[in-house]
């Protein structure tokens, strides 16, 4: 993955459980989008991606890189968790980047 | 936020001292970037939140400088092609015709130097023929 999306770097030798105790929204993101295939646990996986990012950052307050790679991956492969319906995906990406925008504005 | 995530100092300095933390943060940032251009000034034409600027090339330049995976060194050619598309694509949008020349031709002379830069990786040819069709 790290040869399509290299912003996000993940070692070889990383397991699931280790991304679970330090970058769990990570590997949420990651969760959502290699299941693909098997839509119930995509969408599964996609409905607790939300849930989290709800909890944490709207609920929460809480900014750390883990948010913002874990966002990144998600949206890098938006195609997968696209809904027509809401159009959520540029939300989540004008969220994001607006949060960011505030202090770029004056770098 | 940009402070809290360590992607640039509080100062507004771009000083930092390496770590695997501050490259991840450079990355993410020049990632948001790429993201931005991608999603917002070419999938749907919306406004781009996050233009291209200093913080952008800095990042790009560090990560180039101090990363040591293969996509690394190719940042700063990444965050150089998404700027020239990002500049058509607005040029196009503004008035159609840019200075004077057919706003294909310009695309196409666009995409044919981007195509030409040496040493571009197969993933970023792939991406440049991709915003070169949905055009």
């Amino acid at each position: 993955m790290s040869r399509l999306c290299p912003f996000v770097i993940i070692a070889d030798t990383t397991t699931a459980a280790a991304l679970l105790q330090h970058h769990p929204f990570i590997l949420c993101a990651i969760l959502v989008i290699t299941t693909a295939y098997e839509v119930p646990e995509q969408n599964a996986f996609d409905a607790t991606f939300r849930e989290l990012l709800a909890k944490t950052v709207i609920i929460e307050g809480k900014r750390s890189l883990d948010y913002l790679q874990g966002l990144l991956i998600y949206l890098s492969w938006h195609q997968t968790s696209f809904r027509h319906e809401n159009a959520q995906v540029f939300q989540l990406l004008h969220m994001a980047i607006g949060k960011m925008n505030v202090v770029y504005a004056v770098f | 936020m940009l402070p809290e995530l360590g992607l640039i100092s509080w100062d507004g300095n771009a000083k930092f001292e390496v770590t695997t933390q501050s490259i991840d943060a450079q990355r993410a940032l020049v990632g948001m970037y790429y993201l931005s251009c991608g999603i917002c000034v070419l999938g749907t034409s919306q406004p781009q939140m996050l233009p291209h600027g200093d913080c952008i090339l800095k990042a790009a330049a560090y990560i180039t400088r101090y990363g040591n995976q293969p996509g690394d060194k190719h940042m700063m050619s990444l965050v150089f092609m998404m700027s020239r598309i990002e500049q058509v694509r607005l040029s196009l949008s503004s008035k159609g015709n840019v200075h004077g020349q057919d706003p294909w031709q310009r695309v196409q002379r666009e995409f044919e130097e981007l195509s030409a830069m040496p040493g571009l990786p197969p993933w970023l040819q792939t991406t440049l023929l991709y915003r070169y069709v949905t055009f």
